[in-house]
């Protein structure tokens, strides 16, 4: 005899998020690609980084500081070196966070953070045929230095309103506006292109994908 | 005078045998219930042994259980596989057979767990999150700060103002999520596999999987399914118990049929081959009848209830007693000077009643054991067998007056048979002393018992492959072991059940590896969630804690509002009643058993777990918890009767040797009980040789081998030399045995094949050592 089971907390936590389960193609217009891909031409594979998150709710932006290890074929190590100690390991199976010893798994079946880490990955990535197959790319004014991707992913458009990369040849921000009115800016600095350019503590951190 | 009186007295005393019988029939028609007949197995153990935890609540868990009925849908796409699910579930649904079908997950159902539990969530806690908190009381600000630190995190501001500090997401997230395996696709519970999809159906069945009428409309089911589906492109495997169960009936009545009708066939047949008045011969019967009714009648007047085990050895017991009539018929025949009923029956009746005793003998000292079936099978043996010869001694002379008329060429060969045994030399006395005690020996030496109930079932090859795909597709399977937390109330039950899991989670990957499902793992004990709201309180409470918090950028609005929703919450727990009456909580009903007998009981159950020597070392460390293995525990009683009987079938064999003593001496004593033994040792050590052990349904087959080979012993023994009534008698005895028992060695079930293998041989040796060993009319 078998039983069935629920893998119920992640989705009861998706329903919190307010997250609709239906998913649909999305179809829309087209934009100026060409400066995109003036943006999109080096990935870096080490990069630091400020975040503010901006909550409604809280009375001041959430600021953290540290810096991105990216691998192209495994994923992003996302270090937060300031107010808090964290390293997150993000790739498209799973999110775990490694505390020098030992990886715990955060949760490798909640849609909405597999959505999320996807999102990161994609444009981390810097691929614009990924980029632009996953986002519709919506020209933000006359300043073309600005470019607004709207989600095509019905899941995503009802978490997040756009994400703006704003830049010439490199990305210097990301911002992601949510339908909640919360937002989370990233500015990017710093970046190295050459794995050479590593430290050895980074391609251990690496290695840890 | 004096024989006018005794014909009186005799026909005073059948007169009263008949009042008696229609008074057993009369009392059987009122009393004869199914619910008189007992199946427990642990019934069958002795004094308490039963009692540790109440029958009562293992039987209700495993009637639900084995209600149980899972189906497996299987295609090469997912579409194709949850199209073929909808199919199966809309006929699930129309067959009224199913108290529930779980098929879809739906949105709305996960919502309901949802709002279950939101009300609740100021006394809701992980057992990890209350440990650090109590290690260090930041660790819920730490985790806050990490999740605002996250680009992953899937943190909003509604979320926060419900949920500030993420434990009450941190235990929606802790909820179990069951077999690994397993994923929610489009709201079916499916198992992708390289080249092939699966959906998952479980379903409970409304009545039990025992009766006959649920299995006939499961079958129909089952083939309505089969017509339903597109052939080649999906397919459907059901699993339960009732496929077992109704495969194992089919069985069962095909061999009834076979073997019954086989047997049937064969013993009548003997019979118009042997008698010319074959019709008359039904009458022979009339004493195995009897017998079964005066020993039901007994048996339920002195224990109210009657063992199947009992009873169906008991009546085989009865079934010997063909033989007294056999021998009455074989006297009162044209094979012998007799010439009426009376005087064969005067003729035989020493050796009857030498053969009732002795009987009687041997079973009564089997009662006098611990034992509740050795007990009744004594008294349905010792009342059957008395009703028989009592049946053959008044009745059957009087219905059976003349003398029946053997067919001439049986006649011919009984006299030949006759002479030639009384020519064969028969052995010195200490021979069959001598080859008893070899035979022991080596029997001794190759003897290996096997009570496992598991080798006793019959072998469905079909059905245990399905169950391998079930398996392999799990990757687990629940155990047929479960732990059963007892305690005086659902709280104490609970807080039990926690301590248990604690303890065996945090051995997990070391020695005990396997999932445990269990009831806490959704809801908190009472206790549990009092302590959590204190928790809670205690941290609102801290001024530092407070500080830091705003200090994070979170608002003083939001920790006030938490304050009141906590003081708000006051007596506010989700209980047991609130729970179970939940959507989660009617999936959860396997593992509540509820109140039984002014306890409660929850049943904890096991995926995977193959240490259970060590389980069951932790679990007897908690008190009122319980591992029950019911087939190990089956097993074992069946192992216990075996040894039981083993120890007191000496001590059985030494009254009867004595009580032969007095009527034989001790030289005619030792033939007479040396050559049932001889046979049935020698019974034994074919059956090891063939089979390669030996379980109680062999012990049975050998006590009924000597209790038939005690007869044929006696029955020559006090036969007058010459006699070819005798040797007739024994060998009918022997051909109906043959077929009434012996056919049973080709069932496909091991335990009737073991108990009519043994019989066999043991009979056939039994006829054919009697001549060297017994000598006719040595009397």
């Amino acid at each position: 005899m078998t039983k069935m089971h629920l893998t119920v907390g992640p989705f009861l936590v998706s329903i919190l998020f307010g997250i609709a389960f239906t998913c649909s193609g999305a179809t829309s217009g087209s934009a100026d690609k060409s400066g995109l891909e003036a943006l999109l031409v080096k990935p870096f594979v080490r990069a630091e980084f400020v975040k503010q998150r901006k909550l409604a709710i809280l009375t001041k932006p959430f600021v953290t500081q540290g810096y991105i290890l990216f691998d192209r074929d495994k994923g992003m190590v996302w270090k937060t070196t300031a107010p808090v100690n964290d390293t997150l390991l993000i790739t498209e199976t799973s999110i775990r966070q490694f505390d020098g010893e030992k990886q715990t798994v955060v949760s490798d079946r909640n849609p909405v953070m597999t959505s999320i880490s996807d999102m990161f990955l994609t444009i981390m990535s810097l691929d614009k045929d990924k980029i632009l197959s996953v986002y519709e790319l919506q020209s933000s004014g006359s300043d073309k230095q600005m470019y607004r991707l709207l989600p095509r992913d019905k899941r995503m458009q009802s978490i997040i309103s756009y994400i703006q990369l704003v830049g010439a040849d490199r990305i210097q921000s990301i911002e992601i506006m949510e339908k909640s009115g919360d937002s989370t800016r990233i500015e990017i600095t710093n970046e190295r292109y050459e794995r050479a350019q590593l430290t050895a503590d980074d391609r251990a951190l690496l290695e840890k994908l | 005078m004096i024989v006018h009186f005794w014909k009186n007295y005799n026909a005073m005393f059948r007169l009263l045998w008949g009042i008696f019988i229609a008074g057993c029939i009369v009392f059987l028609g009122a009393n004869l219930h199914v619910s008189k007949l007992q199946t427990n197995l642990f019934e069958l153990l002795p004094g308490n042994s039963s009692d540790t935890v109440p029958s009562a609540v293992l039987d209700a868990y495993s009637e639900r259980l084995s209600r149980k009925v899972a189906f497996l849908v299987s295609a090469s796409s997912d579409p194709a596989a949850q199209v073929g699910a909808d199919r199966v579930h809309a006929i699930l649904s129309e067959s009224r057979l199913f108290n529930a079908v779980q098929f879809k997950i739906t949105e709305d159902q996960i919502k309901s767990i949802y709002s279950l539990y939101r009300p609740y969530r100021h006394v809701l806690l992980t057992d990890h999150d209350r440990q650090e908190i109590l290690h260090d009381k930041n660790y819920l600000l730490n985790r806050l700060s990490s999740n605002l630190a996250s680009p992953v995190a899937a943190l909003n501001s509604d979320l926060l103002k419900d949920d500030p500090f993420l434990t009450y997401r941190a235990f929606l997230n802790s909820l179990p999520a069951g077999n690994p395996r397993i994923e929610i696709i489009d709201g079916y519970a499916m198992i992708q596999e390289s080249d092939t999809s699966h959906v998952f159906i479980s379903a409970e069945l409304n009545g039990s999987p025992f009766d006959q009428a649920i299995q006939y409309r499961f079958d129909t089911l089952l083939q309505q399914v089969t017509d339903a589906i597109e052939p080649g492109a999906v397919s459907v495997e059901a699993h339960g118990v009732i496929r077992y169960a109704t495969e194992n009936r089919k069985l069962a009545q095909s061999e009834m049929m076979v073997i019954g009708t086989g047997s049937l066939f064969g013993i009548l047949l003997i019979f118009v081959i042997v008698f010319r008045q074959s019709f008359r011969l039904l009458l022979i019967l009339l004493p195995v009848l009897t017998g079964m009714i005066v020993a039901v009648s007994v048996s339920l007047l002195i224990f109210d209830n009657i063992h199947l085990i009992s009873l169906v050895f008991g009546v085989s017991l009865i079934g010997v007693s063909i033989d007294y009539a056999l021998h009455y018929s074989c006297a009162n025949s044209n094979l012998t000077s007799f010439k009426d009923g009376n005087s064969a029956l005067r003729a035989v009746r020493p050796a009857l009643t030498i053969g009732l005793i002795t009987s009687i003998a041997g079973y009564a000292t089997l009662a006098m054991t611990d034992f509740p079936a050795l007990r009744q099978m004594a008294v349905i043996a010792i009342a059957g067998l008395t009703a028989a010869y009592l049946t053959v001694v008044l009745w059957l002379p009087m219905m059976i007056s003349q003398p029946l008329v053997i067919r001439e060429p049986v006649r011919n060969l009984a006299i030949r048979l006759t002479t030639k045994v009384s020519s064969i030399s028969k052995w010195p006395v200490w021979w069959p002393i001598l080859l008893i005690t070899v035979v022991m020996l080596v029997a001794g030496l190759l003897r290996s018992e096997n009570d496992d109930i598991r080798m006793m079932r019959a072998s469905l090859p079909q059905l245990d492959l399905v169950d391998s795909k079930f398996r392999d597709l799990l990757g687990e399977f629940p155990n047929s072991q479960y732990v059963l937390v007892a305690g005086d109330s659902p709280d104490e039950v609970l807080e039990r059940e926690r301590a248990l899991l604690k303890h065996l989670r945090s051995n997990s990957g070391s020695e005990l590896s396997g999932r445990y499902e269990a009831l806490s793992d959704w809801l908190p004990s009472h206790q549990q969630q009092v302590r959590n709201l204190s928790l809670y309180t205690s941290l609102l409470d801290d001024q530092d804690f407070v500080s830091r918090f705003e200090t994070m950028g979170l608002p003083m609005s939001l920790i006030d509002h938490y304050k009141t929703q906590t003081r708000l919450q006051g007596t506010e727990f989700l209980s047991i009643d609130r729970f179970m009456d939940s959507p989660p909580g009617r999936l959860k009903r396997d593992n509540w058993l509820g109140k039984i007998d002014a306890h409660y009981y929850s049943i904890v159950r096991l995926y995977g777990v193959d240490r259970l020597d060590v389980l069951s070392d932790k679990v007897s460390q908690a008190e009122q918890v319980y591992l029950i293995d019911r087939t190990t525990s089956i097993s074992s009683v069946l192992g216990i009767y075996r040894q039981s009987i083993e120890k007191m079938f000496p001590i059985v064999l030494v009254v009867i040797f004595l009580i032969m003593i007095f009527r034989f001496g001790v030289s005619g004593a030792v033939r007479v009980l040396g050559t049932p033994v001889l046979a049935a040792l020698l019974s034994f050590l074919m059956v090891i040789l063939i089979l390669g052990h030996y379980n109680l349904f062999t012990i049975f087959g050998l006590i009924i081998t000597i209790a038939i080979a005690i007869d044929y012993a006696i029955f020559v023994y006090e036969s007058k030399e010459g006699s070819s009534g005798t040797y007739l008698a024994i060998s009918l005895a022997g051909i109906t045995t043959v077929l009434a028992f012996g056919l049973l060695s080709l069932s496909d079930t091991p335990a009737l094949m073991t108990f009519g293998l043994t019989l066999l041989f043991g009979i056939v040796f039994a006829y054919f050592l009697t001549p060297f060993i017994v000598k006719q009319g040595e009397k």
